[in-house]
């Protein structure tokens, strides 16, 4: 790439808000707002480092950053806690990917039950689309980790899904009465 | 299954806080790089080397990894339903002629182009909760935790019991309609409209159920448009598909079978095996824009999958008559799809866990096509 500056603005137009919703997850909007702006700064200085693709180099730098802030002032909040403090509660998504979904609230409270590393595998894997070799590269573990951490959360989130439905009372005509939207 | 359980989790929040931010920061944060010598580390200097080096070393990790992945090496997680047999039926006649005509018709549908691929899909779920009660109950468990001064975090708060306390003793449904515009090009910016959430009831009883508790308010879904220029994910089980290169799958089975296993076995999928992975990247993949080829070549590779039954005729909730398949994963969730002979389209599925009859989710698909204006549907 000729010029650094369009390089660089163009990964920046690019992957800000990529990073910052990540870094939300790790911290209040104004601490996550400046680490994205150092995870760019970063990036900037060592624009010719930067891998393709850029996103998972990227949101390592930011995890790294975040790990720091979390040390220095002691305002650990796991990830699972940001994320029902961000509304997840009862929100709801607009991409229809996520509508093919039952049972928030059940879901939410197999969320609840997941260790904060494989809540973040769940998040890399299903929010950010990412495979598992870029997955690794953000949570700075193997592969084989990455996928250990998938795999724990997956069977999780199965097992409390079976156990709810598994516990409901027999149903009646369920979509009978389903009108043409 | 837990993948799209978990997909939906994403708080909303998240992309109006980024989108704003992104507004506000950008002349500033550009500004501030550009002023920063790019050979030398300038302040912070002791932080600095840390993050790159860390940054670096996990970067090669990540690419001697895959190296070792894709050399054969079995990952280290178990992977539930791949050593459990599937029946080694062959898929039922029906099934599978029914498949291969569909695959016949796909490949003659005109292949389409435009600026945004457009869906309106149908959702039904339960409601298994009053909202507002579990919001008020969650918010003060939390505060007494707080005075106790406990650290009130996900694992002290019991939210699995309190969401069976909180059980609505009668069966009511909430349906809603999206409408979706996904940009193809980088730098466009996508859309969806959300209309109002219905509430629908299991029966007159449940009704009048809900009506003697007070008819509390039982969806707190919002209508609403909004604007989202982040890249969307096609199909989590596969996520090298984006909307630049789904029309590059390819459009020989076999190919495609390969393609869709490689993602299946770089990394752990759920509980119902290659099948059920295969039966729900079709399901993806039919719902997106690709192109004829790879949509007969899907159809071909679903006609060789063993364990799918032909149903007969169906017709969709609003009314659509297509032709029922079915199939039940090693995890005993069968999945139902109802298609359209004339077209190859996919008009509904719905997921019915195992031990039930009625579908826990239902999504259908009433229009998905070609536009070039944000706002505007296709036509025909």
């Amino acid at each position: 790439m000729d010029d650094p500056r369009q390089r660089f603005t163009g990964l920046y137009d690019r992957h800000y808000r990529n990073v910052l919703g990540y870094a939300l997850l790790r911290a209040d909007g104004g601490t996550a707002e400046d680490v994205t702006s150092e995870t760019f700064l970063v990036a900037w200085r060592r624009l010719d480092k930067v891998p393709d693709p850029p996103l998972p180099w990227l949101l390592g730098v930011a995890r790294n950053l975040l790990a720091k802030q979390r040390t220095s002032r002691d305002r650990r909040q796991a990830l699972v806690d940001r994320i029902l403090a961000l509304g997840g509660t009862l929100d709801h998504v607009g991409r229809d990917i996520a509508e093919q979904v039952v049972n928030r609230e059940n879901a939410l409270a197999a969320l609840a039950s997941l260790s904060d590393m494989d809540a973040e595998a769940m998040v890399l894997a299903t929010w950010y689309g990412m495979p598992p070799e870029q997955a690794a590269v953000v949570m700075g573990c193997s592969t084989r980790t990455y996928n250990v951490r998938l795999h724990r959360a997956r069977q999780r989130l199965e097992a409390a899904l079976r156990q709810e439905t598994a516990a409901r009372s027999p149903e009646k005509g369920l979509f009978g009465r389903l009108e043409k939207a | 299954m837990s993948d799209q359980l978990f997909s939906q989790l994403k708080p909303k929040a998240l992309d109006e806080m980024t989108a704003e931010a992104y507004q506000r920061r950008r002349d500033g944060d550009l500004a501030q790089a550009f002023a920063t010598p790019v050979s030398r580390v300038a302040w912070r200097v002791p932080r600095m080397p840390l993050f790159l080096i860390t940054g670096t070393v996990a970067a090669g990790l990540g690419i001697a990894a895959a190296l070792v992945v894709s050399g054969g090496v079995q990952p280290a997680a178990p992977k539930p339903g791949v050593a459990v047999a599937q029946p080694s039926t062959s898929p039922a006649l029906d099934a599978r002629s029914f498949l291969l005509a569909a695959a016949e018709t796909a490949a003659g549908e005109p292949a389409g182009s435009g600026r945004y691929w457009y869906t309106r899909q149908t959702t039904a779920q339960r409601v298994n909760v009053a909202p507002d009660e579990y919001i008020k109950r969650i918010t003060s468990l939390k505060m007494e935790l707080d005075r106790r001064s406990q650290k009130a975090d996900s694992t002290t708060l019991d939210k699995e019991a309190l969401l069976k306390e909180l059980e609505l003793p009668y069966d009511a449904y909430t349906t809603s309609t999206t409408d979706t515009w996904r940009a193809v090009r980088k730098g466009d910016t996508g859309g969806s409209v959300r209309r109002a959430a219905k509430i629908t009831f299991g029966s007159p009883a449940d009704e009048a159920a809900w009506k003697a508790s007070g008819s509390p308010i039982l969806s707190r879904d919002r209508p609403g448009m909004r604007k989202d220029d982040i890249e969307p994910v096609l199909s989590i089980g596969n996520p090298g598909i984006t909307l630049e290169n789904i029309a590059d799958l390819p459009t020989d089975k076999e190919a495609l079978k390969r393609r869709l296993t490689a993602s299946y076995d770089s990394a752990p999928a759920g509980g119902g095996g290659l099948a059920t992975h295969l039966w729900q990247s079709a399901v993806d993949l039919l719902t997106a824009p690709t192109t004829p080829g790879t949509r007969a070549a899907l159809y071909q590779m679903l006609a060789d999958q063993p364990g799918i039954d032909e149903k007969g005729e169906a017709a969709d909730v609003t009314g659509r008559t297509g032709t029922a398949l079915s199939t039940t994963g090693a995890d005993d969730v069968r999945y139902d799809l109802i298609i359209d002979p004339r077209t190859a389209e996919l008009l509904q599925y719905d997921v019915v866990l195992a031990g039930k009859t009625a579908p826990t989710l239902r999504v259908v698909i009433e229009q998905a096509g070609w536009t070039d204006r944000l706002g505007e549907r296709p036509r025909g």
